[in-house]
C-alpha cells in the first residue's frame, strides 16, 4: 500500500474516521492496529520483525533506565544496538558480505563456494531499526525517559505515515506526541492537504514521469548516446529528490492530519550551493541521526583537522552503506565523505591564508554577481553530486563505468531532451522550489488569499491529473532502503 | 465540543472552531470547482473525438478503429500487414492485392510507426488473439525494432501505455473514468475538440500511409545501437499463435539504402534469427528494382517504391502460396537453404 495508490486513501480516511471519534487511550491503539495493517499489506511475514525489535527495544529500554550503574546500563545498550543491527545486517547486508567474502577469496586465489540465502528485505527497515536504536541511546544518555506503556511505544515505531520511507523521527521530539492529548483543528487541515497534494506533484506528476526516462538509460547505459546519459544523471536527480520529498511531504501531511507533526526532511536540496550545505538540506533525518550518533561519537571535529576528515569520511561512507547492499553504495558515501573532507580543507586552508576576519570581510558585491556567484555555486555543486549519483543508480561497478564512459566520450553526437512533458513538469517543480527557497517557507502558500489558495491547489491537482502518470503505480525509490 | 461519557468514543479530538475565518472553506471549495469546472470543460471538449482518445497517434487510430469495424463484420481480410513503420510506409495493400492472387486478395495494413518489438507484443499481438483472423498475415518489421534505442523505446512506450494497449491486456486507466487524464491522449486530436468536425484523419488508402519526397541524397539517420536478442521472443510469441490460431505467417526484410555499419550487423541478426527459426522470409533489402528515387528516406520508400514493391510482394505471396517451400532472395539469387514454408508447424 503505497501513498500513490487508492487502497492508501481509502485506508486513510477509514483511520482517520475512527481517529476522531476514539478517545485518546483508543486513537493510540487504533494507530498501532493501523500502523500494523499498513507495514503488513507488504507481506504479513514482515510484522513479525517488526514487534520483535518493538519488543527488545521497549524492554530494553526500560532496563537501561533501572540499571542501578552505568556498566549495566552500557551493557544493555548493547543488548539493544546489537539486536537491531543483527536484524539489520542479516536481512539486508547478508548476501552481500558473503558475495564479497568470496569474491575476495577468489581474489586472492581460493575457490570459495559460500552459502547465500534467497532473503526478502523487509520495507523500510533501515528507516525503524535506526529510529528504534536512537531511542535506547537517547534513554541510554538520559535524554529520555523510558517508555513504560507498550502500546505508546509500538506506537512510535509503527506510526504508519513515516514507517517505511521516514523521516526518522527521534523519540524526544515524537513521544511526547505520542503519549499526550491531540487536538486536530482546522490549521492542521490547512497545512496538511497541501503537503499532500505537494507531495502527489513531486512523486505522480515529477518522478513517475522522471523514472522511465531514467531506468531506460541506466538499463542499458552500453547502447545510449553520451547525451541521453547525461541527460538520465540530471533526471536522476530531480527523480530521486521528488520520489523521497514526495514521499515525505506526504509523510508529515497526513501525520499534521492527526494532530502529530513529523519533522522537514528536505530544505530544498537542489538550490544547495555546497556539498556541505547540501547535507544540511537533503535527508535531514538521517543525517542528523548520523551526526548525533555516529559522526559526535566518532569525535566529531574535536581531535584535530586529520581525524575529523576521518569522521566525516567514515560518517558519509556508512550512510551510503546503509542505501543499499551494494559496493556501488560504499562508493557513493566515499565520494561524499571525500567531497566533505576536501570542502573543509578549502575552508581551513582559506582561513589560513587570510585569517578568519578578513574571511568575513567580504567587499560590497552587486546583486548580479551575488547571483551569478550563488547559481555558480549551484551548479558545480549539482554537477558534483549528480555525479556520485551514478554509482548510486548503477546496478553494478561496471554499469556506472559505462555511463561515466559514455557521458565523457559523448558517444554519438545529441542534443539531451528529455520531452515536453518532463521539461514541463521539472519547470514548474523549480518554479514551486524557487518560491519557498526565495521566502524561506515550506508553507507559503498559507500566506496567500484564500482564492489563490484555491487556484494553486486546483492548478496542482489539474497538473498531477493531466500529466501525472496516475495508472503507473511506480513504489517510491527508498522503499527499498 | 462535547464529550460523550464513554471509555472509547470521544468528539474531544477534532476541533474545527475558526473554520470559516480561516478561509479554509472558501479555498477547498474553490479548488473543488474549478476541478470539477475542468472535468465538465473535458468531456465538453473531448466529446466528439469518441474514442480516438485511446490510441497513441491519429494514424493509428483510424487505422486500427477502421480495421476493428470491418473485424464486426464478420468478414477479416485475407492478407493482413503487420508490423512497424516499414510495413506502414512501404506496402500499399490495394498494388499487393494486385498480384497477390488472382481473384484479388483482401489487403489491409494494420502495421504502425513505432511498432517496435515490445509494442508489437503488447498490442498487435492481442489484436490477432481475438476476433476474426485473417488467412495470411505478413510481419514487416525493421532490424530497429530489436535495437535498443531511447528515441525508439519512448515511441514504443507512447504505445504501450495507451489507454487501448492497456485495455487490450485487461488493465484500466484513469482515463476510462476521468475526462482530464484523456487530455495528454487526445491532444493529437485537438483540431476536433468541441466542433464535433469529422476527424481530419481520412483513412489511408487500407491503412497504407504513402510518404512523399525523393531522396537522391540520403542523410545517415538510422537507428545506432545493438540488437538485443531477447527482443527476438517476441517472434517466438507471434509464431505460437499463429499456430494456434491457424493463419499463415510470412516475414518480410523489407527495403533500405545507404546501410551504416550498426545496420547491416542488425540486419545480419535479424535476418540469422529468422532463418534458424525457420521462418517464411522474403528479403527485399537490395532489390535492383528499387533505385535512389523510390526512397523518401534511408528505411522507407516513397509512394511510388511502395507501390513497386507491393507488386512485388503481392506476386511473391502468389509465388510462396502456389511453390509454399521456396524461399525468394530478390537479390536474384535463390538459396535452397533458407528455403522455407507457409505451414506454421
Amino acid at each position: 500500500m503505497t501513498f500513490n495508490s487508492i487502497n492508501f486513501f481509502a485506508f486513510l480516511v477509514i483511520v482517520l474516521c475512527l481517529y476522531y471519534v476514539l478517545t485518546h487511550r483508543w486513537q493510540n491503539r487504533m494507530l498501532l492496529v493501523a500502523g500494523y495493517v499498513f507495514y503488513g499489506w507488504w507481506d504479513a511475514r514482515f510484522l513479525l520483525l517488526l514487534a520483535l525489535t518493538t519488543a527488545v527495544d521497549y524492554a530494553v529500554a526500560q532496563q537501561i533506565e533501572d540499571a542501578g550503574n552505568r556498566n549495566s546500563a552500557r551493557r544493555w545498550l548493547w543488548v539493544s544496538i546489537i539486536t537491531n543491527l543483527s536484524i539489520l545486517g542479516f536481512f539486508k547486508y547478508f548476501n552481500f558480505f558473503v558475495d564479497s567474502t568470496a569474491g575476495m577469496l577468489e581474489w586472492l586465489g581460493f575457490r570459495a563456494s559460500l552459502p547465500t540465502i534467497r532473503i526478502l528485505l523487509p520495507v523500510g527497515i533501515s528507516f525503524y531499526t535506526f529510529k528504534e536504536m536512537a531511542y535506547t541511546i537517547d534513554v541510554y544518555r538520559g535524554q529520555l525517559k523510558a517508555c513504560r506503556n507498550f502500546v505508546d511505544f509500538a506506537l512510535f515505531v509503527s506510526y504508519f505515515p513515516e514507517l517505511v520511507a521516514g523521516p526518522i523521527m527521534r523519540a524526544t521530539v515524537q513521544m511526547p506526541q505520542i503519549v499526550g492529548k491531540r487536538v486536530v483543528g482546522w490549521k492542521n487541515w490547512e497545512e496538511g492537504v497541501p503537503l499532500i497534494i505537494l507531495g502527489l506533484f513531486k512523486k505522480v506528476a515529477v518522478a513517475d514521469t522522471l523514472a522511465p526516462i531514467v531506468d531506460w538509460s541506466f538499463q542499458r547505459p552500453s547502447v545510449m548516446k553520451g547525451a541521453d546519459l547525461l541527460m538520465a544523471l540530471y533526471l536522476f536527480s530531480i527523480q530521486i529528490y521528488c520520489d523521497f520529498s514526495g514521499y515525505s511531504d506526504i509523510a508529515r501531511g497526513v501525520s499534521k492530519l492527526f494532530g502529530i507533526d513529523l519533522m522537514v526532511n528536505f530544505d530544498h536540496p537542489l538550490f544547495s550551493t555546497s556539498v556541505s550545505n547540501f547535507w544540511r538540506r537533503w535527508h535531514i533525518s538521517l543525517s542528523t541521526w548520523l551526526r548525533d550518533y555516529l559522526y559526535f561519537p566518532l569525535g566529531g571535529s574535536r581531535f584535530g583537522k586529520l581525524k575529523t576528515y576521518r569522521n566525516l569520511i567514515v560518517t558519509l561512507l556508512i550512510s551510503g552503506l546503509w542505501h543499499g547492499a551494494n559496493w556501488t553504495f560504499v562508493v557513493y558515501g566515499a565520494l561524499q565523505g571525500i567531497y566533505m573532507s576536501i570542502e573543509r580543507l578549502y575552508r581551513d586552508v582559506k582561513k589560513l591564508l587570510v585569517g578568519e576576519r578578513a574571511q568575513h570581510e567580504r567587499p560590497a558585491r552587486s546583486i548580479w554577481s551575488s547571483c551569478a556567484g550563488t547559481l555558480f555555486k549551484i551548479a558545480v555543486t549539482f554537477n558534483l553530486l549528480a555525479f556520485t549519483r551514478v554509482f548510486f543508480r548503477a546496478r553494478s561497478f561496471g554499469d556506472a563505468w559505462q555511463v561515466l564512459y559514455g557521458i565523457v566520450t559523448w558517444r554519438y553526437p545529441a542534443i539531451p531532451w528529455a520531452g515536453y512533458r518532463a521539461t514541463f513538469l521539472v519547470g514548474v517543480l523549480l518554479i514551486i522550489e524557487f518560491v519557498q527557497y526565495y521566502y524561506k517557507d515550506h508553507a507559503v502558500v498559507l500566506r496567500w488569499p484564500w482564492f489563490a489558495r484555491g487556484a494553486a491547489y486546483a492548478a496542482i491537482g489539474l497538473v498531477i491529473v493531466v500529466m501525472g502518470s496516475l495508472d503507473e503505480d511506480v513504489p517510491f525509490i527508498y522503499f527499498e532502503f | 465540543m462535547k464529550t460523550f461519557r464513554s471509555s472509547i468514543l470521544s468528539f474531544d479530538t477534532l476541533n474545527l472552531e475558526g473554520w470559516r475565518a480561516a478561509g479554509l472553506r472558501n479555498e477547498i471549495l474553490v479548488a473543488i470547482l474549478l476541478l470539477v469546472g475542468a472535468e465538465l470543460l473535458a468531456r465538453s471538449a473531448l466529446a466528439p473525438i469518441g474514442d480516438y482518445w485511446r490510441y497513441w497517434e491519429p494514424e493509428a487510430a483510424v487505422k486500427i478503429e477502421t480495421y476493428r469495424a470491418q473485424l464486426r463484420t464478420g468478414v477479416p481480410p485475407r492478407i493482413l500487414i503487420v508490423g512497424d513503420s516499414t510495413g506502414e510506409f512501404d506496402i500499399d495493400p490495394r498494388s499487393v492485392a494486385d498480384d497477390a492472387t488472382s481473384e484479388g486478395a483482401d489487403v489491409y495494413n494494420l502495421a504502425w510507426v513505432g511498432n517496435r518489438s515490445e509494442a508489437f507484443r503488447t498490442c498487435t499481438l492481442p489484436i490477432l488473439a481475438n476476433g476474426p483472423i485473417p488467412e495470411l498475415v505478413v510481419v514487416s518489421l525493421s532490424p530497429d525494432a530489436f535495437i535498443e534505442t531511447w528515441a525508439g523505446r519512448r515511441s514504443e512506450q507512447a504505445i504501450t501505455s495507451s489507454s487501448f494497449c492497456k485495455n487490450l491486456n485487461g488493465h484500466r486507466n484513469v482515463a476510462d473514468y476521468l475526462y482530464l487524464t484523456r487530455i495528454r491522449w487526445a491532444w493529437p486530436f485537438r483540431e476536433s475538440w468541441w466542433r464535433g468536425r469529422r476527424l481530419p484523419y481520412a483513412p489511408n488508402y487500407d491503412g497504407f500511409v504513402g510518404l512523399d519526397g525523393d531522396f537522391t541524397r540520403v542523410p545517415a539517420r538510422f537507428a545506432d545501437g545493438s540488437v538485443v536478442p531477447e527482443r527476438f521472443t517476441v517472434i517466438a510469441d507471434l509464431v505460437r499463435l499463429a499456430g494456434s490460431r491457424g493463419f499463415k505467417l510470412v516475414f518480410v526484410l523489407p527495403p533500405r539504402i545507404d546501410p551504416t555499419s550498426y545496420r547491416l550487423n542488425a540486419d545480419r541478426q535479424y535476418r540469422e534469427f529468422l532463418m534458424a527459426s525457420g521462418l517464411p522470409v522474403l528479403d527485399y533489402r537490395e532489390v535492383p528494382f528499387l533505385t535512389r528515387r523510390n526512397f523518401a528516406d534511408q528505411n522507407h520508400l516513397n509512394r511510388l517504391g511502395a507501390r513497386i514493391y507491393s507488386r512485388q510482394l503481392g506476386r511473391d505471396i502468389a509465388f510462396l502460396n502456389e511453390a509454399s517451400v521456396k524461399q525468394v532472395n530478390r537479390n536474384g539469387k535463390r538459396h535452397d537453404t533458407m528455403a522455407t514454408t507457409l505451414r506454421n508447424d
